[in-house]
């Protein structure tokens, strides 16, 4: 039974951590109709701008949420300036330009990362706050991953706070339906596309952050994720925030659990399910047929 | 400058040339030696370090008169960490930059590209680190030699450390790719051998490319077994050693042994506090083991190179393939292929670590193994490995 609910535990923060980035690939592809191959590369740069800021000012007394607050406030201002002066001419052409683009951003910041850290791994230490293990009654389990879920949860709920009871939301929801009629309407459009995609890069940059002291930095972890977070919103159905919620809470159980009952397949068990989502509902477990 | 002057200085030139060519037609022309090192891709950290030990062994040779009296030309190309950039590497090194002789090699992929390229082209090859046994067995050829150790030596030495820990009921946790089976395949026959009464009793097998071990870490703390045996090499092992700890594995798991050189001080450095106290770790070399002249010569060339005090392990095996080559091309006294290889069957050359000796059967060095268990120290910031065991590879190498 303990051995079952830390395995259950192991499977939700890892999915939990993996839906921070997959909502924003989604919520982006939801508004802008652009598949961000440099979701991952704004991840991986959340990450290091974690550990460069927590190199300077230390983990303790704050120093880490410093950090983190700061990994989504760059990644923000980055993501703002190269929509406003770089994605915003693709709109309304070709998709592959807009794929061609994002996986350009990939290339060329997988070398400034390289060549401003180097290629060793590099890791943050748990903040002092959160290192160590909690009695759950059942288990003990790090109180770090506990956090982790919890951030995801909060994550969730504001963001879908934020989309269904704001005027911003309902602008943002109308954006993906329509977007001639809601610039005849007179809301600033360009805008909602500039936010939506800051916001959705800040949101992987913050994820980049909190994921440094539970795994590592190193070349390559952006491929890994966005490769992850494809699954995820093929699973879950692009465009949806609760597809992408389910999506990698699902990724997560089929490792974990997966060990359990069948080792040696665990990692297929996440194919499998792409698969099978992909043959019976290829618009994903919560997407929209096109054309609905 | 008057014409006078610029026709003495032609004319000094002239002299030097002179001079230069005929000292070079003593010596003869150079050997030229070529080298495939990942230098960019996530290989590269370690690629970089073993390309340096290359360039300062071939600058020590070059100072000290060259190889039988001739200079040695140095090619390195990169090999990117890729078996495909490794075989093209070392294609161009032979074809284009002509080279007599070829080093190097990171992964156990590359090596084996490397050393196919070598069958094809006839050309002397020395593996430098990768380790898989297969590049000795199926794939062997009469031009592969190799200056590292094997995974059969390396999955020994860890049964030799896990039996002396008396351990019966083990857990593994090698990933999933060649290298990982290659290494259980050593591993366990050399326990068997040791002590048939010890058991695996549990084996998972996180894939090479996972960022999060806590599914393998919960499977494993939920089996009974007292000691762990790991092959999580080099950087990944930082990323695992923190999930570990956090879920106190290391207070539960009475001893661990990890093997793919966790305990060099690259990665002692990099965990710095995290890196766990009482486990045991493998290293291709470690600075303060042994204290010998040759050792120290090496490690004062390397900390002036490097300007650290506390030089990393990696370029030993750079500098280690070229000391073998050189000594086998002088023992063969001249640079014939088919000499130098007859000359290298069964030598014993002078290394860095002291004298090893290549083995006429499947060209392997009895390249041991240093072990050490990870130990706070006084002395320094970062932990250390005390006692430091050499495991020598003479009964461990098939």
């Amino acid at each position: 039974m303990m051995y079952a609910t830390i395995q259950f535990l192991n499977g939700l923060s890892y999915g939990l951590s993996l839906f921070l980035v997959a909502a924003g690939l989604s919520i982006i592809f939801g508004v802008l109709r652009v598949l961000n191959f440099a979701h991952g590369t704004f991840y991986m740069l959340g990450g290091y701008i974690a550990y460069e800021a927590v190199s300077h000012i230390g983990l303790s007394d704050g120093g880490f949420w410093i950090a983190v607050a700061l990994s989504g406030l760059v990644l923000a201002v980055l993501a703002a300036i190269i929509e406003r002066l770089m994605l915003r001419k693709l709109y309304g052409r070709d998709e592959v330009y807009q794929l061609l683009f994002t996986f350009a951003l990939v290339l060329l910041f997988s070398d400034v990362i390289r060549g401003l850290w180097g290629t060793q791994v590099l890791s943050i230490s748990f903040p002092p706050e959160l290192s160590g293990a909690q009695d759950l009654g059942l288990a003990y389990y790090p109180r770090y991953r506990l956090f982790l879920c919890l951030v995801g949860i909060v994550v969730a709920i504001g963001v879908w706070f934020v989309f269904q009871r704001t005027r911003w939301g309902r602008i943002i929801r109308a954006a993906t339906q329509d977007r001639e009629i809601l610039g005849a309407l007179g809301i600033n459009v360009p805008l909602v596309y500039l936010v939506v995609f800051s916001a959705g890069a800040a949101l992987a940059g913050i994820g980049g952050a909190l994921a440094a002291p539970a795994l590592a930095l190193k070349p390559g972890m952006d491929t890994e994720i966005i490769v992850e977070c494809f699954i995820v919103v093929i699973i879950g159905g692009l465009g949806s925030l609760w597809g992408a919620f389910i999506g990698a809470i699902l990724i997560g159980q089929l490792r974990s659990i997966g060990l359990y009952f069948v080792p040696e397949w665990e990692i297929v068990l996440v194919y499998l399910l792409m698969i099978a989502v992909l043959a019976f509902r290829p618009w994903g477990l919560l997407g929209k047929r096109e054309g609905e | 400058m008057s014409m006078k002057s610029k026709l003495s200085l032609l004319g000094m030139t002239a002299i030097a040339l002179v001079m230069a060519t005929g000292a070079h037609a003593q010596e003869g022309e150079p050997i030229r030696i070529g080298a495939a090192y990942p230098l960019t891709g996530p290989a590269a950290t370690n690629g970089l370090l073993a390309a340096l030990g290359h360039e300062m062994i071939i600058d020590k040779i070059n100072a000290e008169g060259g190889i039988l009296g001739r200079p040695v030309e140095s090619f390195t190309r990169d090999s990117k960490g890729t078996p495909a950039d490794a075989t093209s590497a070392a294609r161009d090194l032979i074809t284009l930059d002509n080279a007599d002789f070829i080093v190097g090699g990171f992964t156990s992929g590359e090596g084996l590209a490397i050393s196919e390229v070598a069958l094809q082209e006839e050309v002397i090859y020395i593996a430098a680190s990768p380790k898989t046994i297969q590049m000795s067995e199926d794939n062997f050829h009469k031009y592969m030699f190799r200056t590292a150790a094997n995974t059969n030596t390396e999955g020994g030495s860890a049964a030799i450390i896990m039996n002396d820990l008396g351990v019966k009921r083990i857990c593994t946790m090698l990933l999933d790719y060649s290298y990982g089976h290659d290494l259980l395949k050593g591993f366990k026959a050399h326990l068997e051998e040791l002590d048939p009464e010890a058991e695996i009793v549990t084996e998972v097998w996180p894939a090479l490319n996972v960022s999060d071990y806590t599914p393998y870490i919960t499977e494993v703390m939920n089996s009974d077994c007292t000691g762990v045996f790991s092959g999580i090499w080099g950087g990944l092992f930082v990323p695992f050693a923190k999930q570990a700890a956090s879920f106190g594995f290391f207070d539960q798991k009475e001893h661990f042994v990890a093997a793919g050189e966790p305990g060099s001080q690259e990665i002692i450095e990099e965990l710095g506090d995290d890196m766990p106290t009482g486990i045991w770790a493998n290293s291709y070399e470690v600075w303060y083991y042994p204290d010998t002249e040759a050792h120290n010569k090496y490690l004062e060339e390397l900390r002036q190179r490097l300007d650290n005090p506390y030089p990393p392990s990696w370029p030993i095996t750079g500098y280690m393939a070229v000391q073998a080559l050189a000594a086998g091309i002088e023992a063969a006294g001249n640079t014939d292929t088919d000499a130098v290889i007859d000359a290298l069957e069964g030598l014993t050359y002078e290394s860095a670590i002291g004298p090893q000796t290549i083995r006429e059967s499947d060209h392997q060095a009895n390249r041991g193994q240093y072990w050490g268990q990870i130990a706070e120290s006084d002395e320094y910031n970062f932990k250390i490995l005390d006692p430091v065991r050499y495991i020598e590879a003479d009964d461990i190498m098939d």
